[in-house]
């Protein structure tokens, strides 16, 4: 049994009542602040399954993340950067208590939360053929294609097929990413929420609000065709998205980091309701090839508070066993330590994924002593099975093999969704 | 057409543009733009004819100023009536040589930095010194298609300056300055030279690609991207042998200047055969590297002419070239031996090219200059800069090596309302504005709101419907209050508050019209 399946999830009175419990402060308080008196129901969808994706942008260093302490290769190959058992963070209690590995120092939530039976570990996960090329590898990991050739991004294949439409998948903070790129779907990439709206003229601010009516107007008494429903989608969802800025309100108070602030706009549009089957984000920084101690401990913290800070949010919503929250990188980095305390580009890696019915543990292939003595992680699990798996299994696409067409030299799919 | 083909999966192709005549997507291909006749018979489409038009009215200058020069200014109206077009188009596509333009002069000035050694000054630019320069001169520039044309060379040798260092990113000034500078010469020598520019070799490996340890991630996108276009007549294999024949170059460091560069190493270089499309590549030996063989080669055996020609038709004639369309100007491209100044002069005298105004959509760069040019409100490079990457379609900047999206790929949502703020932005710049000596510049005399609603929507070709034209005709003729609530009051071109806040709105609402964003 999973020991958070024990406690009780939090009831739709509970969620209120914590949601009411924010509403009107000024400055966000724990859970257990005082019960405001006014209430607002949250407006989250229950039952929708959906996927955020964090990208550890760089080339995260996976065995400094989720340490295989047991191997004797990992300590030997990276003097001064192997971490040592005293220091990282125990994952042998709980359903899935293993003593084969240890989470970095700064993993303090996501060990807990490893513990209460609510993070999956996935082990050896990469491609065949590994290119070491941050560019191209970012391309096959978004593309979800290890041909060379130019396709669309498999975000873009799975909103057009299964979410099409202008919210069916969103991304925070990443530009225009390869993985949205294609289709006819137009996946909606956000800088942020709060930069998603029409500017002011700031000098006549009245008149600029007449002139953005004056515009809508002009649209909705148009006929249709494409750049001008495409306009007029664009205020459409200025005024939904500034709706889920404004409307939000939350027990949880998110930490300032880099990935909490776009995470906390994902879960502004959690709780606004929006159709959202694919959120996606990043956190950059973890191409680490000197003085990585430190960074690499930075940068593993904010994933740890943005996560923990999104996934209570998430459970006071009530929307807990509706997310899975996959953390993945374009490539693991070498099992040994380069002449400048860093790691240069390696191969396979791991992927972490988070959520109320993921089932936690360890997946994928064993690791052995040798697998960390090579140079390299070799793959045993492509990411694609991964992916496979999670659309079908938790975002319940019947097939996910439009989505993911290619051949996989290893087909084998973990089982992430209980 | 795989770069395209690929992203335009089922259901892009088929968009119909809401305006006026034409359809992207018809099954037929066919353009309905000019009322020629377009089925059986004898009748040549004029929709695909290189034939040269006969005549050419106001409406044809302002859509060749729309295609080619960012847009219209009514300078460029002017010099086209007194000329004609065809003198107007010699004259366009006799660009200055790079550097010799006061432009150029106050460009480079954003290159400098505080800390360049003495004789150095402008070598060791930012990535948004570089991104600035270049954006300075398409606001600026009075020939306004040489960085037009070049940034469609940018599009399809597509390198970004993210991948260069400090003491690297001189060499993507160069690079562009070689888009500016060559873009009207021959196809031939622009691929070589391009082929060995140094923020292309460092862009795709080519100072890696070593003998005996080839990468492919040049040789892979010379086909694919500069030349033919995915699986068009080469092999995996040929890929493969290619990479050796684009061996050969290593990145150094002069440390007098502390500025790298590329340099030929024939100790690098895979002297040996290569067997390439079938055929045996010899090559320059150790005297020199074979990227002019290889590009020889490559236009003697696959069809360049058509992909160049389909590259160019998604460029300036519309966004779904048909197969007549293409077949038609890679003859004329072959006809003239691959010398692109012909080639646009044929192409945009054509029938074809203006068989169909008004259909095209504006990339965010196409979008932004033309605005600033149109309407005289210059921005600051910089501002210009961080809008367009807002935008993401930053110059010098391309997300890969495919170039931007294209066409109908820029209807999204979220660049629909960065497009408003851009457009917000520029109407909104006025201290930079007042300071440089720019401003809002109304139709001569005392003209009244219906004469300044005409003649924006005139100079900005967005073709205003007639309920449309009176709703903005009261929207200047209004103050606006709190609410907000319009209130009757006359406009006065005397009045500059009128101006500064009504025209500047009136140019807002323009520059978020469907119409303004189709060119």
């Amino acid at each position: 049994m999973r020991s958070h399946e024990n406690q009780p999830q939090p009831t739709r009175r509970d969620a209120l009542q914590m949601v009411a419990a924010a509403f009107g402060l000024t400055a966000l308080g724990p859970l257990e602040r005082a019960v405001a008196a006014e209430s607002r129901p949250t407006r989250a969808r229950r039952g929708t399954k959906f996927l955020v994706m964090v990208e550890l942008e760089g080339g995260n260093d996976w065995l400094n993340t989720v340490v295989p302490h047991t191997l004797p290769s990992y300590a030997s190959q990276r003097p001064g950067l192997a971490l040592d058992p005293s220091e990282t963070l125990g994952l042998d209690s709980g359903p899935y208590a293993t003593s084969d590995f240890r989470m970095h120092p700064n993993l303090v939530d996501l060990a807990q939360m490893y513990r209460d039976g609510e993070v999956a570990i996935v082990r050896k996960v990469g491609y065949p053929g590994p290119n070491k090329s941050h560019d191209k590898s970012k391309k096959i990991w978004a593309q979800g294609a290890r041909e060379v050739a130019n396709t669309s991004g498999w975000i873009a294949r799975y909103a057009e097929l299964e979410a099409p439409t202008a919210l069916g998948a969103v991304s925070v903070g990443v530009g225009r990413h390869r993985a949205f790129v294609g289709g006819s779907s137009n996946p909606l990439a956000l800088g942020s929420l709060a930069r998603f709206r029409y500017d002011e003229d700031a000098r006549y601010r009245n008149n600029h609000r007449h002139r953005v009516a004056i515009i809508k107007d002009l649209l909705e008494q148009r006929a249709s065709g494409a750049t001008r429903d495409v306009m007029l989608t664009g205020h459409t969802l200025a005024s939904q998205i500034q709706g889920a800025l404004s409307g939000y309100s939350s027990p949880v108070t998110y930490r300032a980091g880099a990935l909490s602030v776009r995470l906390l706009d994902v879960a502004r549009m959690v709780q606004a309701g929006f159709e959202t089957r694919v959120y996606y984000t990043r956190l950059k920084g973890f191409d680490t090839h000197g003085a990585q101690a430190a960074r690499h401990a930075t940068l593993l913290q904010a994933l740890d508070e943005g996560i923990k800070d999104l996934a209570d949010d998430l459970k006071q919503m009530g929307v807990w066993n509706d997310a899975a929250i996959v953390m993945m990188s374009e490539f693991g980095r070498r099992n040994f330590s380069n002449g400048s305390g860093g790691t240069d580009h390696g191969e396979a890696g791991m992927m972490m994924v988070a959520g109320g019915t993921v089932a936690g543990g360890l997946h994928g292939p064993v690791m052995v002593d040798a697998d960390v003595a090579a140079r390299n992680l070799a793959y045993g699990m492509d990411f694609r099975a991964v992916y496979a798996d999670l659309v079908e299994n938790h975002l319940g696409m019947a097939d996910a093999s439009p989505v993911f067409a290619e051949a996989l030299e290893i087909p084998t799919r973990p089982n992430l969704v209980l | 057409m795989e770069k395209w083909a690929v992203r335009a999966m089922p259901g892009t192709v088929a968009v119909c543009l809401g305006l006026s005549v034409w359809c992207g997507g018809c099954s037929s291909g066919v353009t309905s733009g000019s009322g020629g006749s377009s089925g059986g018979g004898g009748t040549p489409d004029p929709g695909s004819s290189m034939l040269a038009k006969a005549t050419f009215d106001a409406g044809d200058v302002d859509h060749l100023l729309l295609r080619t020069q960012f847009g219209v200014t009514t300078g460029a109206r002017d010099s086209a009536a007194s000329l004609g077009v065809p003198a107007f188009i010699d004259a366009m596509l006799n660009v200055p040589a790079v550097g010799s333009t006061a432009a150029e002069s106050e460009a480079a000035q954003l290159l400098v930095n505080a800390g360049d050694p003495p004789g150095l000054e402008g070598k060791f630019p930012s990535g948004s010194d570089v991104a600035e320069w270049w954006l300075y001169l398409m606001m600026r520039s009075q020939t306004p298609f040489q960085e037009r044309l070049a940034l469609f060379w940018h599009d399809h040798f597509a390198v970004a300056t993210s991948v260069l260092n400090s003491q690297e990113r001189h060499w993507m000034v160069n690079h562009v300055n070689v888009l500016r500078g060559q873009g009207l010469g021959n196809f031939r020598d622009l691929l070589i030279t391009l082929s060995r520019d140094e923020a292309m070799l460092e862009w795709l490996d080519g100072d890696v690609n070593v003998k005996g340890e080839p990468n492919e991630n040049f040789a892979r996108e010379f086909l694919e991207l500069f030349t033919v276009g995915a699986d068009n007549g080469y092999t995996e294999a040929d890929i493969q042998e290619a990479s050796r024949a684009f061996t050969g170059y290593r990145n150094r460091l002069d440390v007098t200047t502390g500025l790298r560069y590329m340099e030929f190493d024939p100790d690098r270089k895979d002297i040996f055969a290569k067997v390439v499309f079938g055929q045996i590549l010899t090559g320059n030996g150790e005297t020199a590297d074979d990227f002019d063989v290889m590009a020889d080669l490559t236009m003697a055996t696959l069809d360049v002419a058509t992909w160049l020609a389909e590259k160019l038709l998604l460029e300036f004639v519309t966004d779904a070239p048909t197969t007549a369309q293409i077949a038609n100007l890679a003859a004329v491209i072959a006809q003239h031996g691959f010398e692109i100044r012909p080639v646009l002069r044929t192409l945009f005298l054509s029938e074809a090219f203006y068989s169909a105004r008004g259909t095209m959509v504006r990339s965010p760069v196409d979008f932004a200059v033309g605005f600033i040019r149109s309407t005289g409100l210059q921005i600051s490079p910089g501002t210009l800069r961080r809008e367009l990457a807002a935008v993401a379609q930053l110059p010098s900047q391309p997300p890969s090596v495919f170039g931007w999206p294209q066409g109908p790929e820029w209807l999204a949502a979220d660049g629909m309302v960065e497009r408003a703020n851009l457009a917000r932005r520029v109407i909104a710049d006025r201290t930079y504005q007042s300071s440089n000596g720019f401003g809002v510049t109304l139709p001569a005399g005392t003209p009244d709101a219906a004469e300044v609603v005409d003649h924006y929507d005139d100079l900005l070709g967005v073709g205003l419907a007639a309920a449309e034209r009176s709703t903005l005709i009261t929207y200047l003729n209004s103050s606006v209050q709190a609410g907000p609530i319009a209130v009757p009051d006359p406009f006065d071109p005397t009045e500059s508050r009128h101006v500064d806040e009504r025209v500047r709105g009136l140019l807002y609402i323009l520059a978020n019209h469907p119409g303004f964003l189709a060119r």
